[in-house]
């Protein structure tokens, strides 16, 4: 593309199509117009057959002005929804790795939400995330706020709710994990180095924004998840709560999610939680975590 | 052209005035009469932005105001989008829909801003025939946005007003005049800004957007970041000279002041409204304007420019 349309530079009057791949490559060239001419054997000279320039700007520096609007827009969206990772690297990095994303990962939806969707992939393999290997999992967890955001609606299930159940209604109620959750399992221990005050203003400067301390490097497993219009997220430590989240998220009853709370206790526990003694003290126990999970409106009726 | 409803006078809708705009919307009289989305914002699931949207719709109308249609980009169009244009449409039930006269796409990539075009018979027809699918596809006449520009093409052959009448004129598309961009752009290609006006034909005119910019020396840049200023209030006191009443509304994205200050300026545009359609001066009435199958009393961060920042 780029050698067919600079050839007829001169010309003056490219096809739309020709037009708009020069000027796309040079918009979105990662050191500006200029170097991006001068990677094609051109001079800043040679936009002024295309674009008119004046005594108050030429027409490399007209075009630039689009070319830093490219770049800074997204960039702005990126440090807002990012805002541990950037602080943890500091800002000329953060800038850098975004300059690489963009050429590695051009934007292709017309959302700027989207935009940021492939960073935490993409700081696997960059140079950011070799160094602390642990970045992109967090990128992933703030990823995963933005996405939750403004993920589907539910109407949650409320312990007045359950209280209005006939005994015999309980077990046979279909649940689920409320829509807009996810559950990341990570090798290291996020959650317990997130910095819940950033991201909350403007500028990282002026409000002390530091760096996430290197976490632990240990299998974690984070259920996050909108509750009324804010994101939360904790980590999912017990066995039996993961799988019940698990079969919850799938969709199942009442007595189904019971059902997985004892087995998982009793695989886990072997002899010691299999006597039938036992039984009424684990159903007690699901219902106790059934009952903070309501709270925590995750639940929904299916 | 078909009819685009003198709706009064809204304000953009932007997250920093959720709450207090659910809140002055249930007021009796509401501060603003309808609002203004950026539909990208809100093609999401659900969260607070769609519960926003939801409550102030029950209360006063809403027009849809796209950024990513890239009308004139030689990418296909992209279905996807716009199904869920179509989509969040049908729910809403804006008062119209709109976007740009620019490019934004190429090769399958989004640039997320409003790149301007060349104004060639070449573009007029690329950029008309997808205008006229677009409508097909939704159902309705869109109203094009005149965008800032800061360069223009040596090889255009006509000017963007004509480019715009010709666009109405093969198409039945409306114009949603920004007076803030005709003025950037006049300073910024020497162009005179009541010529832009002047070329633009009365009755086109479908929607008025107002918003601030700044001064860099070299050039204007659309911000949307300060006041309306001077100039450009001189300038639609001057559009409504021409077009009559037509439905306007307020932008502001960065810098953004409490709600009360973005709602004065828009109180502003009305004032001036009411006081030239008061002296006469216009031959197109607000009532001309009007007839229109749009129920618009039913229940009921445009790409700006960013400086080099590092």
């Amino acid at each position: 593309m780029a050698s067919d349309a600079s050839t007829k530079v001169a010309a003056g009057a490219l096809p739309l199509g020709a037009l708009q791949a020069l000027l796309y490559d040079l918009l979105t060239a990662p050191a500006g117009v200029d170097l991006g001419l001068a990677a094609r054997g051109l001079s800043g000279d040679a936009l002024e057959a295309i674009i008119v320039g004046d005594a108050r700007l030429s027409a490399a520096a007209r075009l630039d002005l689009y070319a830093n609007m490219y770049f800074f827009r997204i960039l702005d969206v990126l440090r807002d929804e990012f805002p541990r990772v950037r602080a943890t690297v500091g800002e000329a990095p953060f800038h850098d790795l975004i300059t690489d994303y963009l050429l590695a990962a051009p934007p292709a939806h017309p959302s700027l939400r989207e935009v940021g969707g492939r960073l935490p992939a993409y700081l696997e393999a960059h140079a950011l995330g070799v160094e602390r290997p642990w970045l992109a999992a967090l990128a992933a967890l703030e990823r995963t706020h933005r996405e939750l955001f403004d993920g589907p609606d539910a109407i949650p299930l409320t312990m007045g709710a359950m209280r209005s159940l006939p005994p015999e209604g309980f077990a046979p109620l279909p649940v689920r994990l409320v829509p807009c959750h996810r559950i990341l399992e990570q090798g290291f221990g996020i959650a317990g180095v997130w910095r819940a005050d950033t991201g909350k203003g403007a500028d990282s400067a002026t409000r002390g924004e530091l760096p996430c301390q290197a976490p632990e490097a240990r299998p974690e497993t984070v259920l996050a998840w909108r509750r009324g219009f804010g994101v939360v997220h904790r980590v999912v430590d017990d066995a039996a709560e993961l799988a019940m989240a698990r079969r919850a998220a799938a969709g199942t009853t009442l007595g189904g999610l019971c059902e997985t709370f004892v087995e998982a206790r009793r695989g886990a526990g072997g002899q010691e939680a299999a006597g039938p003694g036992d039984d009424g003290t684990l159903a007690a126990e699901a219902f106790q975590l059934l009952a903070r999970w309501v709270d925590d409106a995750l639940l929904t009726a299916a | 052209m078909r009819a685009f409803p003198h709706i009064g006078h809204g304000i953009g809708l932007r997250p920093t005035h959720y709450q207090a705009i659910v809140e002055a919307a249930r007021a009796e009289p509401a501060p603003v009469d309808w609002v203004e989305i950026i539909s990208e914002n809100f093609m999401v699931e659900g969260g607070n932005p769609r519960a926003v949207l939801r409550d102030i719709r029950a209360r006063m109308p809403v027009v849809m105001h796209g950024v990513s249609l890239s009308l004139g980009s030689t990418d296909p169009l992209d279905e996807a989008y716009l199904g869920r244009i179509d989509a969040l449409a049908r729910e809403i039930e804006p008062a119209w829909i709109s976007d740009h006269l620019c490019w934004s796409s190429f090769g399958g990539h989004t640039g997320h801003d409003l790149w301007p075009l060349p104004f060639t018979e070449e573009a007029l027809a690329h950029v008309a025939a997808r205008v006229i699918a677009v409508e097909e596809r939704l159902g309705r006449a869109i109203l094009v946005e005149n965008v800032s520009s800061y360069l223009q093409y040596v090889h255009s052959a006509m000017t963007e007003w004509e480019f715009l009448t010709a666009l109405v004129e093969r198409t039945g598309c409306g114009i949603l005049l920004d007076v803030n961009n005709v003025f950037v752009s006049a300073h910024n290609h020497g162009f005179s800004a009541r010529g832009f006006l002047e070329g633009i034909p009365r009755g086109s005119v479908g929607q008025i957007h107002l918003a601030g910019h700044r001064d860099e020396g070299t050039h204007l840049l659309d911000t949307h970041d300060h006041p309306v200023c001077d100039g450009v209030w001189d300038l639609y006191r001057a559009a409504v000279e021409r077009f009559g009443g037509v439905a306007t509304s307020i932008e502001r994205d960065d810098d953004i002041p409490p709600l009360a200050v973005v709602v004065a300026e828009s109180r502003r545009a009305a004032e001036i409204e009411r006081e030239v359609l008061a002296t006469g001066a216009v031959s197109v009435t607000v009532e001309s304007l009007a007839p229109s199958g749009v129920d618009t009393r039913r229940e009921t961060a445009e790409p700006r420019a960013r400086r080099h920042g590092v």
